[in-house]
């Protein structure tokens, strides 16, 4: 049983959305309350799968109240329903809400975005995982390149191409932005993954904004994180993404596909940061093993960093595509073997020309790639080079 | 003997002195008398008068150019000056207005979910009821042909009508659209005070009713006030229109009533209080009164004095620019020739009160 809580101090908004969801076909069970502090005393009380309120709430507003959430109940989805809010106000929501929707909000599209973040929970099946990922708060960037976007955001000369060249190195900033415009408040229209225009649609002043809060970004002052290399998991991000784009004929799909090999490890940093000792255990155990960090995650945790990742790329509202790519990126089997370009192929592919996986038989010839698969080697081989000298 | 000759040597001394200085004063008059004799034989020369006096015209008028150049330098500069006035008080309303901006917009959003929702909900009850109506219809369309109906089919058609959940409906679809209805009726009240507010006035003052500028500033505000105090409007006696440029005696109530909030807001906090804010018009010598009452925090001692300066504002970034009371005293005393002022006690409250003369020569008169 779905249970939802919404929140607002209209109680006419509220009894609008009880009678929005007559004859709807979900099996939810629904609660309503005009304040925060109502919320917080029934989430005591009762579990919850899902909580949606309003910003602008006299005693206390929706930030606060998904701030408490956030820290108290980890485990929740949490959406913001907005009449309007301003710019400082969406940051600091920004940093605990999933999603950010703005009334007047459609009923098809609240309820599309609801069960859409319902949905991921079969991704992420274990609760004690979705608590995690639901209570991490700030991810680490790397530090040379969140070095660089501070230098770059602080000179008014630059432009935003250069601003979305030095975001796209980084899974955490790009992840970050795009949740950001993922959401309705920092723009409108249809989603995108591409990281150059997911800046444009932010600007050069809300970014700067985003980077002095330090509220949604954050940098490591060590260069490891709960035993994680930030700076060579950048790197091999950076790769995975280069090969994916050559493997993408198809222009469109070709974002889907770069965004998506950047953001593969991202739960990887989620784990990490969470300090799940298993996790830096096996970590250790694959590289004294040599065996490939996936699987033995996949011996010892009901998931593996891929499906955390996933989970969290999907409840911020990232587009389908890119989140299937991410949780199937070990999972060449899940891949579909249709002869048409696709994110998840892509990425999975390029996961394997980095030795992060095994391919099955035959898999390689499905791609339908022909000669330029041995191009596709060359390329990885190279970048491991670079790597030895580096 | 020795006196007298030190008396001797004094006086030879002074012979001396004396005799120099005669020298110098002959030599001095030598000077004189040839300068003397110079000016008279230049004296009756026309050309050196008509010289001097070309001289003097010149410098005349270009003394006279000076001052022209001064004067039209001034006229430039006041006209800028009158120029920067009219562009600040725009700004200002703008200001006023962007600062309402996402407060207004909240307010017009809140009902737009609303009536979205319900709106929604009457498509679904709708489709339910045709449905329920549509099998008991079949039923007793057959029976008024003279046909029969089995038990069973009865059965099914009222599981039918069960399911559609008529009870409910019978409640909530006539709410639905109550509230649809007004919620809509709240966005057009929005709307039109905010078009109100933004119209520029003529440059002309004509008979207005100050109520109803009154309505549209606390409208215009409400997101600013709603959350922290209970407003009300009251008239007492009758009254007249008022002369006035709508626009500009608009911004001064709009300042009244949201600084009226600030106060409030600042001495409730989060605690969940609620203050007043009452604003109360009455006729008064020639005139209206209009007072803006609120339970605030006071204005300091300290702060008592500046209150109507340009830039004075001990508010927060964010919350005003510290223009609004200025703005009103040049508003209210230079273009209506009307009076300002207020009374404060501190954590009681303050009450600013706004009178403006029915005839603006009387006003002046005072």
């Amino acid at each position: 049983m779905t249970r939802v809580l919404f929140v607002d101090d209209e109680p006419r908004v509220l009894e609008g959305l009880e009678r929005m969801l007559f004859d709807v076909d979900t099996d939810w069970e629904t609660s309503f309350v005009t304040s925060g502090h109502e919320a917080l005393a029934l989430l005591d009380r009762e579990r919850f799968d899902v909580v949606v309120s309003d910003m602008r709430m006299p005693k206390m507003d929706g930030a606060t109240l998904l701030s408490e959430v956030h820290a108290r109940h980890p485990e929740l989805l949490r959406i913001v329903l907005s009449g309007q809010t301003d710019e400082e106000g969406a940051i600091r929501v920004a940093a605990v809400a999933h999603q950010f929707l703005g009334k007047p909000c459609p009923a098809h599209h609240l309820l599309e975005v609801i069960e859409g973040c319902l949905r991921m929970q079969a991704v992420l099946r274990d609760p004690a995982l979705r608590a995690m990922v639901g209570h991490v708060g700030k991810l680490p960037a790397a530090p040379s390149v969140y070095a660089e976007l501070g230098r770059l955001v602080d000179d008014p000369t630059i432009a935003v191409d250069e601003i979305a060249r030095v975001i796209g190195r980084d899974p955490v900033l790009t992840a970050r932005v795009l949740h950001l415009v993922s959401s309705a408040f920092f723009s409108q229209g249809p989603k995108v993954t591409n990281i150059r225009e997911a800046t444009l649609r932010l600007g050069c002043r809300t970014i700067r904004n985003l980077t002095l809060s330090a509220e949604i970004f954050e940098s490591v002052a060590a260069e490891s994180i709960g035993g994680v290399d930030v700076e060579a998991l950048r790197k091999r991000a950076e790769q995975r993404a280069t090969l994916a784009a050559m493997t993408c004929a198809d222009d469109a799909r070709r974002h889907d596909a770069t965004t998506a090999a950047l953001l593969c490890d991202l739960g990887t940093l989620v784990l990490a940061k969470s300090g799940v000792p298993q996790f830096v255990a096996a970590a250790v155990d694959s590289v004294e093993t040599g065996r490939h960090q996936h699987e033995v995650e996949a011996e010892r945790f009901p998931a593996t960093h891929a499906e955390v990742g996933a989970y969290l790329l999907g409840v911020w509202g990232l587009p389908h595509a890119v989140v299937e790519a991410v949780a199937n990126h070990h999972r060449p089997d899940r891949v579909p073997r249709i002869a048409a370009d696709s994110a998840p192929r892509a990425v999975c592919a390029a996961e394997a020309l980095l030795g992060g996986t095994r391919l099955p038989a035959g898999w390689v010839a499905d791609l339908g790639l022909g000669g330029f698969w041995t191009d596709l080697e060359a390329a990885a081989a190279r970048m491991k080079e670079e790597d030895g000298h580096g | 003997m020795e006196a007298m000759e030190r008396s001797g040597e004094d006086a030879g001394r002074r012979v001396e002195a004396l005799e120099e200085r005669l020298a110098a004063a002959a030599k001095t008059i030598a000077v004189l008398s040839a300068r003397l004799e110079d000016v008279d034989a230049k004296r009756g020369s026309a050309l050196l008068t008509l010289t001097q006096n070309v001289s003097l015209e010149k410098l005349v008028s270009h003394k006279t150019a000076e001052i022209e150049k001064s004067r039209s330098e001034l006229e430039a500069a006041l006209h800028q000056l009158q120029n920067t006035q009219a562009l600040l008080l725009q700004a200002q309303k703008l200001e006023s207005i962007g600062h309402l901006a996402a407060g207004v917009a909240h307010e017009i959003n809140t009902p737009a979910q609303y009536v979205t929702d319900n709106v929604t909900f009457l498509w679904r009850a709708f489709a339910s009821v045709l449905t329920a109506n549509r099998a008991l219809v079949a039923l007793v369309r057959r029976l008024a042909d003279g046909g029969s109906v089995e038990r069973a089919e009865a059965e099914a058609a009222m599981v039918t009508t069960q399911r559609a959940k008529l009870d409910y409906l019978a409640i909530q679809i006539p709410k639905a659209i109550e509230q649809s209805l007004d919620g809509l009726e709240k966005v057009g009240s929005i709307v039109r005070a905010m078009k109100e507010f933004s119209h520029p006035s003529g440059a002309e003052k004509v008979p207005v009713n100050l109520v109803d500028l009154v309505r549209t500033a606390t409208t215009v505000s409400r997101n600013e006030w709603k959350y922290v105090a209970d407003l009300e409007i009251s008239v007492q006696g009758d009254l007249e229109p008022v002369p006035c440029l709508r626009n500009e005696i608009s911004q001064v109530i709009l300042n009244l009533v949201v600084n009226a909030a600030h106060a409030i807001a600042d001495k409730v906090g989060g605690s969940g209080e609620r203050g007043r804010i009452d604003v109360v018009l009455r006729r008064e010598s020639g005139g209206v009164v209009m007072e803006v009452r609120d339970t605030g925090t006071g204005i300091p001692e300290h702060a008592r004095a500046r209150v109507f300066d340009p830039f004075f504002t001990n508010k927060n970034v964010g919350r005003g620019t510290g223009q609004g009371l200025a703005i009103a005293w040049s508003a209210v005393v230079d273009k209506h020739a009307g009076r300002i002022s207020f009374e404060t006690e501190m954590d009681l409250g303050t009450t600013f009160k706004v009178w403006l003369p029915l005839d603006a020569a009387e006003g002046r008169a005072r």
